[in-house]
Parts: C-alpha cells; sequence; structure tokens
C-alpha cells in the first residue's frame, strides 16, 4: 500500500487511494462506509469547515432539528450510535452531577449502576450491548433466556440498583419471544426504570417515543444519509444527562462542527425526501434482480421485507447444491468479482444470502444482476463450495 | 469558498483568536480534507482497506511504523492504553473494561494530570485500567518513576501540553529511558502539537495527535507508532473502540490535511500570523491599562501569541470582564482565557480568515475605549464569573 499519493488528481477517489470500488448490495454496513450521503449534507459539511462555531449552541441547534424530527424534547449528535448508547446509559446513572461524570466509568459511587436487557437483545454490531454498557461502568442484567423473556422477569430484575432498561431494534436480536416496547417500557416505568431504545438502523424516527421510549438512538449514516454520527432524542433531563458526558467519557466519542451541521441537514433532508420516489426505484431494481436470477437450476428467490419492518425489501437468494454453489460460496465469488460487490451474507450458513437495493449508484444494479447471472451460468470458481468459517487470521494482520 | 452557513443555523459568526479549540470547532479545515471528504461520502469503502491506506499515509507523515485513525486525540489515548493491555487478544478486547489477567496499571506523571475538556486520566481509565501517579503536582523524579511501575504495569502516559505544570517534571527522554528499561511502552500525548516525528524519534511507542488542530482536518484522532500496539488498537474496534469510530469521510479527509501538511507552506503561515501579532501590538500602543507581549508556544510549537495584561485601576475593567465584552455583541471575539483570573489572556493567530485580525484590533480598542469612560472599574468577582459558567453548562440545551 503506497501513501505517496497525488492528492490533486482528478481520479475517483477510491482509486486515487489504491481501493477496490465496491458495489454495495448489503445495506446500510459500518464496515463498507455506511451510507451514501445525501448532497445536502456534504454542503452543509463543506460549508462549517471553515467557520468557527460555539459547539454548545450548535449542539442546541441540533437538538432543535432532532427534536422537531423525532417527537422528543431535546437531542444531541453522538460520534455513533454505539456512542450514544454508552453516553444514554452513562446519562442516566450520573444525571446532571458533573463530579459523577467524571469519575466514571469504575467508580460509580453513589450511583445505580444496573441496566436491565432482554437476554435476546445482547446484539452484537461490532462490539456488544452488554460491553457497551460495562464501559459506562454498569453492568448488564440479563432478563429470560435467549429464546423468551417473560414480564416478571423484567420486572423482578429491577432493584433499587437500577439505572436504565435497554430495549435493542435490530436485525441481530433474537426475532421472536422477547417483549413488545410497550410492555418493556410499562414495567419500566412502572417501577421508575428509564427506558433507552437501540434503533440504530431503525427507519422511522419516531415510533419508539411515541411508544414510550425516554431515549431513542439512530445511526445518522445509515437510512438518514447523514455523516458517521448518532441522534439521540429523547427526555429532556436525560438528554442533557448524556451531552454532559462530553465532559467525561464522551469526550472520546466527541463528533466535530462538520458531523453535526451534516447530520441537521440530513434531518431537514429527511424532512422533504421523496419517500415513495426512493421506494419506487428500489422496487424497479428489485424486479430487475428478480427476473435476472429467475430459471437458475438451484435457486431460489423472493422478496423478503425487513426483519424490523423498515420500509425496505430485499431480495433473498436461496441456494441449492444444484445450483453447484453454496450460499457461502456465491457471495465470495461476487466478493472476489471486479468490481467487487457485497451481498448481505450474514446468513450464509443457512443458504441463503439477501440483496440489498439501498445503496446503489445507477447503473449498478444492472452491473450486480449481469455478475450473478455470470457466475451462475459460467464455470464455477474453485471455491464455489466453500462454507463458512469464521476465521480472524485476516484482521489479526491488519495493517499488512 | 463557499456561503458561511452559520447564520442560517441561527448560530453566532464568532472570531476565533483562542485557538484550536474543541469547543468552538477546531480549526478551518484544510481545503485539500475538505474535497476528500465531499468525494469519499458518496462512495463506499472496504474500512478495512481503507484504514490500511491511512495507516501508510499516517506512516509516512510520523516515521512510525503504522498508524491509525479514531474519532479524536482523547479516544485514541484510551484506544492506546486498551491496545497495551490486550495486545491482540480478541477476547479481552471483548472483555474490557474489565481486566481480568491483563496488566492494568498505567503510570503518569502527577504534574500530568491536566483537565483539557474532560480529565485526561479519564481517558485512561475508560480503557478499564487503575492510574498510578507518579510525584507530587509540582514534582517528579526519575527514581519515582521507576519505583511506579510493576509488573502490572501495562504502560506510561506521557502528556505534552500547555496545561501541564511546566517545571520539575521528569523529562521526556529520561521518562522514556527508565519506562523501556524496564519493558513498559510510552504513549505520548500530542494532541496539539505541531511536529509529527519528534515523539516517535525520541523513543515513544505511541503518539497521539489531534486531527483537527495545526493539521487542518476533520475532527479526528491520530495514532502512530509501533505495529503491534497500532494493531491492537485498530483491533479496539470490535470492542470499547466502537463508540469511538471514525467514518470513512474523516479517514479520507484526515489522510489529505496529512498529505497537504507536507507541501504546506509553513514560512507564509507564520509571516501571516507575525503581521496579525503586529496589526494588535499597534492598536494596544498607549492604550491605558493595556499592556501586550509577543509570547512563544509554551510547548515550542513554531507560533506566537499576544498576551494582553489588563490592569483594572489603569483600563477600568478587569481581564476577564473584558474578554466577556469582546465575546459579545455582533461581532464576538473569543480569546484565550485559561489563565484569564492572573489578569491576563492571550490571542492566538493561527484561526483567522483573511481581515478577521483587523476586525480583533477594532474590537479591542472599541471595548477597552468604553470602558476608559466608566467611573466604576467594572469588576465582576471572579468566582461569579466561574459559577455562571457552571450554571450554564447545566442548562444545556436551554
Amino acid at each position: 500500500m503506497t501513501a505517496q499519493v497525488n492528492s490533486s488528481s482528478n481520479l475517483p477517489i477510491r482509486q486515487r487511494l489504491g481501493l477496490r470500488p465496491i458495489i454495495n448490495a448489503s445495506g446500510t454496513m459500518t464496515a463498507l462506509g455506511a451510507s451514501i450521503m445525501i448532497p445536502e449534507a456534504i454542503k452543509a459539511m463543506a460549508e462549517i469547515s471553515t467557520e468557527f462555531v460555539e459547539m454548545d449552541d450548535l449542539q442546541r441547534v441540533a437538538s432543535q432539528a432532532i427534536a422537531r424530527l423525532t417527537g422528543a424534547e431535546a437531542g444531541f449528535v453522538a460520534s455513533s450510535a454505539a456512542g450514544g448508547i454508552i453516553l444514554s446509559i452513562a446519562g442516566a446513572m450520573t444525571g446532571s452531577r458533573l463530579l459523577a461524570i467524571e469519575r466514571l466509568p469504575l467508580d460509580t459511587t453513589g450511583l445505580k449502576t444496573e441496566v436491565i436487557l432482554q437476554y435476546g437483545h445482547n446484539a452484537a454490531y461490532g462490539n456488544s450491548i452488554d460491553q457497551a454498557i460495562r464501559i459506562a461502568g454498569a453492568s448488564a442484567v440479563l432478563a429470560g433466556s435467549v429464546s423468551s423473556c417473560q414480564p416478571y422477569q423484567v420486572e423482578e430484575a429491577i432493584t433499587e440498583n437500577t439505572a436504565a432498561g435497554i430495549y435493542t431494534v435490530a436485525h441481530s436480536t433474537i426475532s421472536y419471544g422477547m417483549l413488545t416496547l410497550p410492555e418493556f417500557v410499562a414495567i419500566c416505568h412502572a417501577k421508575g426504570v428509564p427506558v433507552i431504545v437501540d434503533a440504530a438502523a431503525e427507519y422511522d424516527l419516531r415510533r419508539f417515543i411515541a411508544e414510550g421510549a425516554d431515549i431513542a438512538i439512530y445511526s445518522g449514516h445509515k437510512f438518514l444519509g447523514g455523516p458517521t454520527s448518532g441522534v439521540v432524542a429523547g427526555r429532556k433531563d436525560l438528554i442533557r444527562a448524556g451531552y454532559l458526558q462530553n465532559r467525561g467519557i464522551g469526550r472520546g466519542m466527541k463528533v466535530g462542527k462538520e458531523s453535526i451541521v451534516g447530520l441537521i441537514a440530513a434531518l431537514e433532508a429527511w424532512e422533504v425526501r421523496d419517500h415513495a420516489g426512493i421506494k419506487a426505484q428500489e422496487t424497479a431494481i428489485i424486479e430487475l434482480w428478480h427476473k435476472a436470477l429467475s430459471g437458475h437450476k438451484g435457486i431460489e428467490i423472493r422478496v423478503s421485507p425487513d426483519s424490523t419492518d423498515n420500509p425496505v425489501d430485499r431480495l433473498e437468494v436461496r441456494v441449492k447444491p444444484e445450483s453447484g454453489y453454496t450460499a457461502y460460496g456465491l457471495v465470495s465469488a461476487l466478493a472476489a468479482s471486479d468490481p467487487p460487490i457485497m451481498v448481505r451474507g450474514h446468513q450464509a450458513e443457512q443458504g441463503r444470502f439477501w440483496m440489498d437495493p439501498c445503496n446503489l449508484h445507477p447503473g449498478e444494479a444492472g452491473a450486480v444482476a449481469s455478475r450473478v447471472v455470470a457466475l451462475l451460468t459460467g464455470e464455477r470458481p474453485a471455491n464455489a463450495l466453500a462454507v463458512p468459517t469464521k476465521s480472524t487470521a485476516g484482521i489479526l494482520k491488519w495493517p499488512d | 469558498m463557499s456561503a458561511d452557513i452559520r447564520p442560517e443555523l441561527g448560530l453566532r459568526q464568532i472570531i476565533n483568536v483562542s485557538g484550536t479549540m474543541t469547543s468552538l470547532g477546531a480549526s478551518i479545515a484544510v481545503p485539500e480534507a475538505i474535497e476528500a471528504m465531499s468525494r469519499a461520502l458518496p462512495q463506499f469503502f472496504d474500512m478495512g482497506a481503507l484504514h490500511r491506506y491511512a495507516s501508510g499515509v499516517i506512516a509516512d507523515l510520523t516515521g512510525g511504523e503504522a498508524g491509525f485513525v479514531t474519532a479524536s486525540c482523547a479516544s485514541g489515548i484510551t484506544i492506546a492504553v486498551a491496545a497495551a493491555m490486550t495486545g491482540s487478544d480478541l477476547s479481552a478486547i471483548e472483555r474490557l473494561p474489565d481486566t481480568a489477567g491483563l496488566k492494568d496499571e498505567v503510570v503518569m506523571l502527577s504534574g500530568h494530570m491536566v483537565s483539557f475538556g474532560a480529565p485526561v486520566e479519564q481517558m485512561v481509565r475508560l480503557a478499564g485500567a487503575k492510574v498510578v501517579p507518579v510525584g507530587q503536582a509540582t514534582s517528579s523524579h526519575a527514581y519515582q518513576l521507576a519505583g511506579a511501575i510493576t509488573d502490572r504495569t501495562a504502560a506510561a502516559v506521557f502528556v505534552v501540553s500547555h496545561h501541564v505544570v511546566d517545571y520539575a517534571q521528569v523529562p521526556l527522554k529520561t521518562f522514556v529511558e527508565v519506562c523501556h528499561a524496564k519493558g513498559v511502552p510510552v504513549i505520548i500525548d500530542a494532541a496539539s502539537e505541531y511536529d509529527l516525528r519528534m515523539f516517535l524519534a525520541a523513543g515513544a511507542d505511541i503518539a497521539v495527535y489531534s486531527g483537527h488542530k495545526f493539521l487542518g482536518g476533520p475532527t479526528s484522532g491520530i495514532v502512530a507508532g509501533s505495529k503491534d500496539l497500532v494493531r491492537a488498537c485498530y483491533l479496539q474496534n470490535r470492542g470499547i473502540g466502537r463508540g469511538m469510530k471514525v467514518g470513512k469521510e474523516t479517514i479520507v479527509g484526515v489522510s489529505a490535511a496529512l498529505i497537504a501538511w507536507k507541501t504546506r507552506d509553513h514560512a507564509g503561515i507564520r509571516a501571516r500570523e507575525k503581521t496579525a501579532l503586529d496589526t494588535w501590538v499597534a492598536a494596544l500602543a498607549d492604550r491605558p491599562g493595556a499592556t501586550a507581549t509577543i509570547v512563544p508556544d509554551p510547548t515550542n510549537n513554531p507560533l506566537d501569541r499576544l498576551k494582553v495584561s489588563i490592569d483594572p485601576e489603569e483600563a477600568r475593567i478587569t481581564a476577564w470582564d473584558l474578554a466577556q465584552r469582546l465575546a459579545a455583541g455582533d461581532r464576538p471575539v473569543i480569546v484565550r482565557d485559561h489563565e484569564i483570573e492572573h489578569g491576563h489572556f492571550f490571542l492566538d493567530p493561527c484561526n483567522l480568515h483573511p481581515g478577521q485580525e483587523h476586525v480583533v484590533a477594532e474590537r479591542l480598542v472599541e471595548e477597552l475605549g468604553r470602558a476608559a469612560l466608566s467611573n466604576d472599574v467594572i469588576a465582576t468577582p471572579i468566582e461569579d464569573v466561574w459559577l455562571a459558567r457552571e450554571r450554564g453548562i447545566l442548562a444545556w440545551p436551554d
């Protein structure tokens, strides 16, 4: 990898940096650079990058924009949804006590330190919810089991030491047997415990607050198409306490003016976005893929709705042995293509993957279709029947 | 130059003579960084590969073996401490801040326990480590450092900042020698330092810089140093580093700022800063009660500031009241006020847009002139100023 790059080159930026021009049919994934940022946000970021601004005031402006979009009392911008979760937990523990904020994480003198979490909601998203809880200095109290959680299991787990309850909305949670958010809220609120909802990849900015969440946390860089950031919305006292963590453990998770301004622009654009038009484009892409992948031996396809009710459909591709591929083999062959095509392969071990239409540039949907068809009609590559492995060898070699 | 977005957001168009302060939006980003960010934002990247690219750029500029981009210098410290504790043990990374089975003590000089908006030692504790202070606030010795190192010591953190106690501390060279003699890696907090090579050249294992201060990159932290430690830093993205993550735009932007740093016209920039200082010295000449002195940067960065000392009897106003008045109105000027109770503030010339040095001069003359007409000395008790500041903090977002 060379660092000697001509910064004035007009080559497309990925080529300029010596990086592969991947096509993202996977989703708004952190590991792929999230989303296609909307032009409004890019413009706003460029504009603020050269100006000074009082950051507390800028976060006040963000608070108002977040409040308007979510229906919450207030909000602030964090470095990421992951950062927002940590700061929200810390805020629920410390309130506005500035010394307690400076003492975190291991010194929790005088603070409530337990956070209730349904077992099936302890998701991994790069790290895990329970680690986010521990970073704030709290400990997770897991309620129920991986496949079911009953009301009494949450209710009786709440003690005088309970600082908050966390509710995770994500495709990576257990999708059945858990309490609904209104049920979880009712139990927690009856005992005076605030509820924090991790809604990182959710589309509906109002629903969780409307259902009683005291805090809801979204990614700024997923559906919103803003810069890498987290949106924290909720009850004013808890939002304030979360924001005040910038004087403590939140300092390292800070966001700059460019991210805050970019996010505000993305929120404003969200209000006037042509949601129906975007959905129609995505539907057309799904139809294109559906047509291209139909009739191939050993390939079963269907349009599948999003698992957490976001208004997004994906194409589910089931790969049978008669196709000459395993799902993992086909996913790998797509990723090894030129240009590389990343599909949603987190369930490849179950013989299926998804193709996501939300993050494509014009023309890429056709390129994806052509490449899949070429792989299904051409000679099978050597690793076509590969089975998934959970190797960490690659990451342990970084940066080599 | 694009339009100023601040009025649109209802925000004041402040002039920054304070410095590259987080609370004011850091620095004026260089055009190369803005352009690169704008071009990266609509594209997807293999983030591991993008981090690898940035590692190459950081290595090139710092002389380190590798580098890593994180959310801020503060998170860089947390992550570097975490890396020194866990190495590449992925399970240990996921267990943090639980440090069972790991070395978990970090030695720091007492005189380095500063607050930069948050306590620097809290950044160490956030990783799960325990801070072992060495010496007293106003003195430390090599033997105290050596004696504080045990078989539980994971790392030593050395802070370079205008906030640290600037006398009677163990110097960097000795600090590194003592730590290395005992096999302890040294992490340098060089958030606001200009020289990207000297700390690693002096033997540090990791040096952490802000990407958004002198470099003029986006808000970020740069971790440079030995490959095994930088790798262990990168791997914290699977653990406590996840909330401190940076996006593609930040990595691309800070890389562009680093590359631009190589060809920056440092002499031309210094000359412009000198012009600003001269303008202010001229404006303050013969002002009753105001004494202007050009002072060098306390940590040897190649920049000078203007120290403005205020005699309240003669000027008819205290330094802090003057600073507050400069910050008010429709041409707000924010001065460097961290030593304000001593009756002086500084004017930093590094973050001005063309022509703003004259606005600063006009505002100084304007506010000093207004105060000079006052019968009573304008003197808010300093403790009231500080308490009001605390109340202000707690009122946010109101």
